[in-house]
Formats: C-alpha cells, structure tokens, sequence
C-alpha cells in the first residue's frame, strides 16, 4: 500500500476517533436527560420546557377534561395545522365524556378516542420531542405516564412546478419538489405495485433530514439495496441539507471528476432506472433524485430519447456522442494542428487561419486559454446575474466583447469560432455534472496539446481512458456495456431502440431481465395473417 | 478476481500484432522476405498456433493458479527460476524496444527537437496507470479501442487502391524462394508467438479451456489485416524500396489523399498506433511484472509497477546508438530470444508435465 494511502486511511482512523470522543452538542433525543418516571403533568411539562428551552416556536396549551383532569398539549407554531388542533384534537378531549371515569385513559391511549390518522401513543420521551419536531402534536395527561402523538404538519411548500434544468418537449412536465412526501408520492402515482418500496431513514445529529430510499423489489437487487444502506450508515454529521452530501459520501471514488451518481428533477426519470433495476435516494429538502448505479452512457440518455420517434431519438444520440468530443477535444485538436500539424490542414484553410491570426500578438495556447476561461466566467455570471438584466449582460458578453476582442487583435476570428462551438456543445451533454467534468477535462488536454501536439492529446486521452475503465459505481463498471462488452445491452447505446424492441433491462444492473413479452406488436403478425 | 474476456483477448492480440507489424516490422520482414513474405507469414501465422500447444496444454493443467508459482513442481527449483527470469529479461527487453521504436518515431516525424526522455516519460506514465490498474483494465482497454482501431487500419488500405501497381502482382506467385519463405515464416512466428504469454496469466481468462478458439481467430483476423497491409506496400513501392523505408506503412498513407479537407492522415496513424503500441507495451510489462511477483513471493504486483515502468523507460534511452541499431537488433537478436522464450521453454515444462503425470494436478481450483 502506497505511503499515501496509509497517510490517508490513518488520517480518516484519527478523524472518527475524535468525532467518537468529542460529544458534539446537538438536539438529537438521544443526548436528552430522561423524563421524570412519575405521572405528574406540571413535572413533565417542565421537563419538556428546559428540553425546548429558547425555542420561541413551542407552545404549550393547557386545558382541563371534563372529568377535570388537567392536560397539555405541545406542538411547533407555524408547522402544524391550527385547525385540526382546536377541531379535532382539542375540541374532541374537552368534550369526552366516557359512561365509565375509570376507564378515562383507556379510552384517550388504547381506544384513541381523538379521531387523527397515524396517531400513536408513546412512553419514550425521546420519541415525544422527535415527534413535537416532526410537527406532531403531544398530549400530556395528568396522572398518566403515556403520551399520545397526533400528526398535524401543514407548512407551506412550494407546488409541482416543471423541472427547470430538465425540460423535456413530449412527456411529463412536473419536477420534484422540496418536499419528501409530495416527492415520493410523483413515485408512487406511477407506480402502482406493492413491489415499489419507500424506505425512509434520517441523517444529521441536527437536522434530522429524512432520506427515502425508493427501489423496486423483485427487479432491484437486494445486494444493492443492501449496499447503498450500507454505505448510507456511516453518514455521521450534524446535518444533511441536500442530496450533493449523500453524493459524496456514497460515490466510490471521491477524487473522480465524473459523476458516479446520476441526479434528476424528473420523477418520470427516476421510474424508468427503478424499471431498469436501479435505486434511487431522495432527500428531505431537496428538488431532485440521486439514482445509482449509473453508466456514462446512461449520463448521455436524456428522457426525451425515450418520449420522441425512434428513429430521431438515435440521431440525436448520434449528435451528442459527436459533440460530446467537440467540447472535450475541439480547441486542444486546434491548438495541435495550428502549431504542430499544420500538413493535416488543407492550404486555402491554413492560409485562412494564419492571415486571422497574423494580427494576435499570442500564441495558440495563450489565446485559447484567455477565450475559455473567458467563457467560463460569462457562463457562470449568466447564473448569479438576475434574471432581469441577464440578457444584456449575454449580448454584451457574448457579441461585443468577442467582436471588439477579434477587431482589436487581441484574439483571432477562428478561436472565437472553436470556442463557441465548445461552449455550446458542452450545453448539449444532458447531464450538467458530466458536461462540467468534460469543461474541467479540457484544459489540461489543450495545454498537453500545446506541449506535445496530437501526442499529448493522445496520452491524455489515454489517462482519461484508463481511468474511466477503473471506475465504478456501485460495482458497475462506468463504460458499461461498451467496456466490458455487454452485448445484451448494447442496442440501447448508440441506437434508441423502438420500445417493443427493448425486451431486457441492463443485465449488468439486474438480474430480473425480462422486461416485456416476446411480441408487444402481436397485432402487426395477426394481421399479416389475415392478408 | 476479474475475468477476461474472450473477446478482449481476441481485441488485445489483434491490435498487438497488427500494430506491431504494420508500425515498425513490416521493412524489416520485407527485407529478410522480399515477395515472398505475404506467404511467409501465412505460413508463420500457421505455425505458430502448433508450436504455442505445449504452454497451453501445461497451462490448462492448472488453470486456477500461474505457472510462475507452480513452475518449479515441474522443473525443479533452480530451472524454473533460471526460465521465469528469462522470461522477464525478455518480456523487459521486447516492452523497451518497442518503446524506442516508438519514441525514434515519433521524434523522426512529429516532434523533432524533442527531448527523447520526454517522451518516454510521459508515455512512461500512461503505462504505469495501466500496469497498476491491473491486466483486465489493460485487456478492457484494447477492447474498447478495437472497432475503431480496426476499422482505420482496414480502411487505409481502401483508400490507397489507385496507386497500387497491378503488374506486380504475378511477383508473389514466381518470385517464391524457399529460403524467403522459410525466413518470413520464422519471423512471422515470433510475433505471433506473444500468444504464449497469455498463457502466464491464465487464471485471469475466462472459460479457459475455449482460449485455443479465441487464437485461432485472432491469428486469422490478425493475418487478414496484415495482408491488407503488406500486400499494398508490396506492390506500390516493391520489395527494395519498402525494404529500404524506415516507416512503409506511413510513406503508404502519405501517398494517398483523403479530400479537400483534411491534407494528410499521417497524424491520426500516429495517434491509431501510439494507442495500439500502448495496449501491446502494458501487457508485455505486465507480464514481466507479475512474474517477477510470482517468483519473489509477493502477494501485489503494484510496487513493481512503476520500478520496472521506469527501468524499461530509461533502458529505451541507451538502448540503441541509431535506428539501423536498433533494427538489426529486431531483427537480427530479437527474434531468436523470443523464440526460446514463447515456444522452447513452455515445451520443456510440457514434457516435464507429461513425464511426471503429477496426480495432484487437478482442474479445480486450490484448496
């Protein structure tokens, strides 16, 4: 094992050791001091004050039974629903009245006499304050040990809006939302089997963020469900405030500047790959999906291929595996041919491309490099920029700087071209983490390139190559099926398959394979007969 | 432990041969074969896949464990130890003359001026990554460059059929000459003869007892693409002046145009054989380093990578004084020490293998 492996793994060991020993302050019920034992309501009370003490958001609402037993109730402002509290859990206590007192309790903790869906009854303090933060509402009743917690959230959210980054022209239009429970329920409205499986876990000491693991029994692997379980519970944080920590946290190689985790806005993208036998992890908070396992040739397939004919579903693949080397090689192959190739080009254009250039005073690499990270910067005010003055900002970016630039000498006709092409064929990549890693790849390609030429394109390309066969996700090798050749599952690679023509799931993902019948066009031979 | 693929092997070994004939030997074989190399090396592809049946029949005995480790139960101690590094030396040997061969080429065509050891050490690296990452990365790689490789190296030949020379044809059926032919198919079967080195590493093939299938193919398809070289260069430049070019196959793509847009494809043959020189370098390095691992005991070939990676580098450097150096030694020494190395020493673990009939030999994998 390399020194620095051993450097790394001791520094990790230390880490969780101190994390152990320090005892990070937090609200987690774990760390809370247990409740008094006896049935008192005031000694209880006061407890679960000093446990919300300074939280100007609890309230505590006295009132006495019929039967004049005093209780309490204890719930969040602003997150649970008003009027299902004075309706329906308060009104509904002050007025009970059982034909026999002495079966009183009985009657509010075995017979739940208030009518609320999912209530329980608890003896757990701990279970108490996580509840009255989930937005449940606690019942304390003097002279009885047991609580009752009746669900009451309501607290605004955002609606099912269309995903922003995602827009597809056929197909669904709605996107996830912050929300877990709506998301999970875009899941399950579309699917409809007792085999689709929603299991929520929390994270974060503090945040206590809800995490739904969604997964198809039957077609999911259990040893993938296992595995991202697995991994999931070393998690050990104080919070968890969106997917990109669980991300990063689960991917098998951290130092990877490709994506091993797909994310998605689209629901209808996450039931395909649960079709397809892959898991998908949703975060309380969070507008999107993360789905794993997941190929590069899954990260090239856009929602759209599947919704549109399939025959202009496969030229459009074409066109973004042809770009996807454009925005990665476009200005290194430039750069390599203008200073050291410049036989491959044909004179007229190589005459062309040096008059341009006559007038730069820098060489290629210098007037790339200014261009793009030029075009980086531009691309990235484009999204902190308000919405409102975005747009003249782009068209004084975009057309005049890069008109005045190419006038003044500074940088040369062509350049502005290649640059262009780039920028806009990295926007063609479907997913934005995959085209942002091909962004980053291209500089250290165009510098090789300006070192060694085509060599040194090769011999990145060759690092690039052997490192992507190295890397998985979740086991799966990242250029599957192409690298190790999984014929199976090749038809859906290059070409978009008609949907009767998909009979197979991956079967590097599952084990269940069958996905269709033998002849989902029956009919067309059923006719043929009948000619 | 990760399997390889038939099909991989069959990719790795296409691209292995064919790069190497078409890059750097085909002058060579040209010169010893004159117009009788297409039928010489026919005849070598031939043989060779008779005269690799010892290493795999002593193989296939055990196909769970690598004979570096086993070995001595065969030959005794000092034997194998003596074979095993033999084996090494010239897997080092051959790694660094094709490491040369390549830095020569590219510093002759592309990148004059160019410090030699830059090359070699950033090529060097590509290497070290693939070696580290272990043999099915190396076989997943050739793999995923086939179809492409493949298809350039046939589409070349296509392309220059207006210059090819017809009348020279008859050439190849009346300028045959025994001893040409005798030459080209010695030469041809040291090439091809690499297939013996996959057998060191067969616990990492999949179904091995099918790997004889798989060469069969590969000596045929290997064969194919090699004509559709050999017989162009023969017939556009004849055998004196193809003898006398350093690089033929490049001088063959110069002499074509591809259209109005790109001048010339020599630099993309460049980068088509710096990848498939790239996959054929990491094997045969790989080969040496595991076997260097086996026989010192050491349960991981990773420290060895980058040692043997950079005395293979640095040994490419001083290797030769000239390029006429260099390819007497290809040529000349080469071929005879692979000859020992892929086909005489599997032979004698066979024939121990067959004399002994060891009872404990077995086709299950170790307890």
């Amino acid at each position: 094992m390399s020194w620095w492996r051993q450097k790394l793994k001791k520094s990790r060991s230390d880490k969780t050791k101190l994390a152990k020993s320090e005892q990070i302050p937090s609200s987690h019920p774990k760390h809370v001091p247990s409740l008094p034992k006896d049935n008192n309501l005031e000694d209880r009370l006061h407890w679960f004050e000093e446990q919300f003490t300074n939280c100007s958001d609890i309230i505590y609402r006295r009132f006495n039974l019929k039967s004049g037993h005093a209780c309490a109730l204890i719930y969040l402002d602003g997150m649970t629903d008003q009027v299902m509290i004075s309706d329906s859990i308060l009104n509904t206590l002050i007025t009970l009245a059982p034909e026999e007192p002495s079966k009183l309790f009985q009657y509010i903790f075995e017979d739940q006499a208030v009518n609320v869906s999912q209530s329980k009854m608890t003896i757990d303090s701990n279970q108490g304050v996580s509840g009255v933060l989930d937005a449940s509402v606690l019942l304390l009743v003097d002279g009885d040990h047991r609580m009752m917690l009746y669900p009451a959230a309501s607290f605004d959210k955002r609606s099912i809006e269309e995903a922003p980054n995602e827009t597809a022209i056929r197909g669904p239009r709605e996107g996830f939302n912050e929300n877990l429970s709506v998301n999970i329920t875009l899941l399950r409205r579309r699917l409809k089997s007792p085999n689709f499986k929603s299991e929520i876990l929390k994270f974060g000491r503090v945040t206590q963020t809800s995490i739904a693991l969604v997964y198809i029994h039957e077609i999911c692997k259990p040893e993938l469900v296992e595995e991202v379980k697995r991994r999931l519970s070393y998690i050990d944080i104080d919070g968890v405030l969106t997917s990109s920590f669980v991300e990063e946290t689960i991917e098998e190689s951290p130092f990877s500047p490709f994506p091993q985790v797909q994310y998605t806005e689209r629901p209808d993208a996450v039931i395909s790959s649960l079709l397809e036998g892959r898991i998908g992890i949703i975060v309380d908070g969070t507008p999107s999906a993360l789905i794993a396992p997941v190929t590069m040739v899954m990260l090239m397939q856009a929602s759209e291929d599947y919704y549109q004919r399939f025959i202009a579903s496969t030229w459009i693949r074409w066109i973004r595996y042809f770009f996807l080397f454009i925005s990665l090689l476009l200005p290194s192959i430039y750069i390599a041919v203008t200073t050291f190739h410049p036989e491959m080009i044909p004179s007229k254009l190589l005459t062309t491309i040096t008059v341009s250039r006559e007038i730069v005073p820098f060489p290629a690499i210098l007037e790339a490099l200014i261009m793009e990270i030029s075009f980086e910067a531009l691309r990235e005010a484009s999204i902190r920029i308000p919405k409102s003055i975005g747009q003249a900002v782009s068209i004084i970016g975009a057309l005049i700087i890069g008109t005045a630039a190419v006038q003044a000498g500074i940088v040369s006709a062509a350049m502005v071209i290649i640059v262009s092409l780039t920028g806009i064929a990295s926007f063609i990549i479907p997913n934005f983490a995959l085209g942002l890693s091909f962004r980053l790849l291209r500089f250290p390609i165009m510098i090789c390139a300006a070192i060694f030429g085509l060599y040194g394109i090769a011999c990145c390309l060759i690092i690039f190559y052997i490192h992507l066969i190295n890397l998985k996700s979740f086991g799966v090798p990242y250029l599957s099926p192409l690298v190790p050749l999984n014929k199976g599952a090749l038809l859906d690679t290059l070409f978009r398959p008609p949907w009767w023509a998909i009979q197979h799931r991956p079967p590097y993902i599952t084990n269940n394979k069958r996905r269709q019948g033998n002849n989902s066009r029956g009919w067309a031979s059923q006719n043929e007969e009948k000619k | 432990m990760l399997k390889v693929q038939h099909f991989q092997v069959f990719s790795l070994f296409t691209l292995y041969l064919v790069s190497s004939f078409v890059a750097f030997l085909v002058g060579l074989f040209i010169d010893q074969g004159q117009f009788s190399t297409p039928v010489g090396s026919l005849l070598g592809g031939v043989a060779t896949l008779l005269l690799i049946y010892p290493a795999y029949k002593v193989t296939l005995a055990r196909p769970h464990q690598f004979i570096a480790q086993y070995g001595h139960q065969l030959v005794g101690k000092v034997p194998h130890l003596i074979f095993m590094y033999i084996i090494i030396i010239v897997a080092l040997i051959l790694a660094t003359s094709n490491l040369r061969e390549l830095a020569d080429f590219l510093i002759l065509v592309y990148l004059s001026g160019t410090p030699e050891w830059v090359i070699v050490g950033t090529f060097g690296l590509c290497i070290v990554y693939a070696i580290r990452s272990g043999i099915p990365t190396i076989f997943r790689a050739a793999q995923g460059i086939f179809i492409i490789s493949i298809g350039a190296f046939l589409i070349f030949p296509v392309l220059v059929k207006r210059e090819v020379e017809y009348n020279r044809l008859p050439a190849m059926f009346t300028h045959l000459n025994l001893h040409q032919v005798l030459a080209g198919a010695f030469n041809m079967t040291t090439l091809f003869g690499a297939f013996s080195f996959l057998f060191l590493v067969i616990p990492y093939l999949q179904s091995p007892e099918k790997t004889y299938r798989t060469l069969l193919s590969t000596t045929l398809t290997s064969l194919i693409i090699i004509m559709a070289h050999l017989i162009p260069i023969l017939l556009i430049f004849g055998p004196d002046l193809a003898s006398n070019l350093t690089y033929p196959d490049l001088e063959l793509i110069r002499s074509m145009r591809a259209g109005s847009f790109i001048e010339t494809l020599d630099p993309v043959l460049m980068i088509l054989w710096l990848i498939c020189l790239y996959v054929k370098i990491s094997f045969i390095l790989y080969i040496a380093v595991i076997c260097l691992t086996h026989i010192t005991g050491m349960t991981d070939p990773r420290p060895l990578c980058l040692p043997s990676t950079a005395f293979c580098c640095i040994l490419s450097i001083y290797f030769a004084r000239s390029q006429p150096e260099l390819n007497q030694f290809m040529i000349g020494g080469l071929p005879p020490l692979l000859f020992s190395v892929e086909f005489l020493i599997p032979t004698v673990y066979w024939i121990s293998h067959l004399v002994r009939k060891d009872p404990s030999y077995s086709k299950g994998p170790p307890n």
